[in-house]
């Protein structure tokens, strides 16, 4: 279970550019919930994905992961409860690292990296399973350089990467923002797909209304760092695109 | 140029490869450019320097100006990760405070070893009759330098190595998958300056004298001989860059020694010895300005 409690982010603080991102934003997402996130340009989404990931620290407030409390833990520590896909395909995986060696990163993603070989060929059996199971034909490529791939494949191994351990929670910022439409439309099928298989907890920010309504069991609408809407249940099965659209205009009034 | 030119050249660049080996380390797997290496490379030497005229084991001075250049370079990474400093900032600094360090250690500017037990004197005794002279301190050169390059490849093929490799080509992901970047940064810059001091410490065993002055210029010369390498070696992969790092060295002290040895004469654009930088400085521009001039050429040309 992951709970964030009243958390205050303002960037710039004390400066002319003072922006207050996160304003008393509280969350509890359940083990098993599949949330979507969506909200306006502004209204702190990737904020909330960066403080649940430690990439950057709350002004106060408190997260908690598991039972335990990681508000001041470091983004590589916190490492071992969180898979992330981000935005920019090329920020998921080393360029000038192959597949085999990037995979191998994320078989540590949990810690205990020692002097042994990291790219073991015990390894690689099951790599090119789960490779083959994204049906891009990159089992053939374990010795390939990432940075060889397209955005799209890029994709579809960071999601790899960040399930290959099962984390507590499966961060997607926009994940699928940066991809052409069939890629796009691919990449998330794959996520879905992971997620279900793993019964992964997992929260999604996007920008595209039909994915926040297609996927996901829970939907929740940022504004102005804070919670504005969270539907779960019965009521987020009968949620339509027209419903979306409708309350962000109201909230653009408010 | 003579033959004898030939191996000295090719023996500075065995002993600059393991220097040069040591700034790849930094420049090409951290992605963080080290300037202190200006200052650890003297300081091996006069680690090693003391520690001979101490009456200690010239294997182990060696080992203590290896160690002694792990402690430079942490104090350069530690500015960066603990302070933020940036990364050629913290280097200048700790490039500086090492000069007066160095010259502390020594006691004065420039110490020599005369008659003192070297690693090659060492060899020598225990060295089979055909190696002689100069072929003594090639051949012992290139077992050191098979030794730790071996060592560096298995270790950039470990765990650690790995997630070291992937802190510098891409932190933010680094750090996602459970890699304490500032961590790696410590490690790395350490071990690049320990591999700079340990080839400041060869080499002023071979030369029998250590000088404060020995550094200048030396991140300079290392980064030549990772770019000649880079250029000369095209394949990727850790084991063609290191040995890429070596070949571009030895090109590179090749190159410096047939400039002088042809260069020299009573006109006024005779080189000399101090030219050595210049020379340098210049192959660095043509190096870097090369593939866009042949661009220019090839657009010109159409």
């Amino acid at each position: 279970m992951i709970e964030v409690k009243q958390a205050y982010k303002t960037f710039n603080r004390g400066t002319p550019d003072e922006n207050p991102s996160i304003r008393g934003l509280s969350l509890k997402i359940n083990d098993g919930d599949f949330v979507t996130v969506i909200g306006s340009n502004g209204a702190g989404k990737s904020t909330l994905m960066n403080l649940l990931s430690g990439s950057i620290q709350a002004d106060s407030g408190s997260i908690h992961i598991a039972g335990q409390d990681v508000s001041t833990m470091p983004e590589y520590k916190r490492a071992r409860f969180i898979g992330r896909v981000f935005q920019d395909p090329k920020v998921g995986s080393a360029s000038d690292l192959s597949v085999a060696e990037n995979l191998s990163l994320a078989m540590k993603r949990c810690g205990g990296r020692g002097l042994r070989l990291a790219n073991r060929k015990a390894y690689h059996e099951t790599f090119k399973e789960k490779l083959s199971h994204l049906d891009l034909g990159l089992e053939e490529r374990l010795n390939d350089s990432i940075g060889l791939l397209s955005g799209g494949q890029r994709q579809a191994i960071t999601l790899l990467m960040a399930s290959m351990i099962e984390p507590h929670i499966l961060l997607l910022d926009e994940h699928t923002a940066a991809l052409d439409p069939k890629t796009a439309d691919r990449v998330m099928r794959l996520t879905d797909q992971i997620i279900k298989e793993h019964k992964l907890t997992a929260l999604m920010i996007t920008h595209n209304m039909e994915q926040a309504v297609k996927y996901g069991n829970r939907l929740v609408m940022l504004h102005q760092g804070k919670v504005a809407l969270d539907i779960s249940g019965s009521e987020r099965e009968n949620l339509k695109e027209e419903d979306l659209l409708a309350q962000f205009s109201k909230l653009a009034k408010t | 140029m003579t033959l004898y030119a030939l191996i000295s050249s090719l023996e500075l660049g065995l002993v600059f490869g393991i220097m040069a080996i040591g700034v790849y380390l930094t420049f090409r797997v951290l992605n963080f450019p080290d300037l202190s290496v200006d200052g650890s490379l003297p300081l091996g030497a006069a680690v090693s320097s003391v520690a001979i005229i101490a009456g200690i084991n010239p294997w182990m001075a060696l080992i203590a100006a290896f160690l002694a250049g792990g402690l430079a370079g942490l104090v350069t990474a530690f500015l960066n990760v603990r302070f933020g400093i940036m990364s050629l900032l913290a280097s200048i600094v700790t490039m500086t405070a090492l000069y007066s360090i160095n010259i502390r250690i020594m006691g004065r500017p420039n110490l020599a070893l005369l008659g003192e037990e070297t690693v090659f004197s060492q060899f020598e005794a225990i060295c089979p009759a055909f190696l002689q002279g100069n072929l003594i301190s090639l051949f012992l050169y290139s077992l050191i330098i098979c030794l730790l390059g071996l060592c560096l490849y298995f270790f950039l093929a470990t765990e650690v190595g790995l997630a070291l490799r992937a802190t510098g080509n891409n932190p933010q992901m680094a750090r996602a998958m459970g890699i304490s970047t500032g961590g790696m940064t410590l490690l790395g810059v350490s071990l690049s300056n320990a591999l700079v001091a340990f080839a400041g410490a060869l080499y002023s065993q071979s030369q029998g004298s250590a000088d404060v002055g020995m550094g200048i210029g030396t991140i300079v010369a290392g980064l030549v001989s990772v770019i000649i390498g880079e250029a000369m070696v095209r394949k990727k992969g850790v084991a063609w860059a290191l040995l890429g790092a070596l070949v571009g060295s030895c090109l590179y002290r090749v190159v410096i020694g047939f400039a002088l040895a042809t260069g020299t004469g009573d006109s006024i654009f005779a080189l000399k010895a101090s030219d050595l930088n210049l020379i340098t400085a210049v192959i660095v521009v043509l190096l870097l300005a090369g593939p866009k001039l042949q661009l220019a050429a090839r657009r010109s040309s159409k």
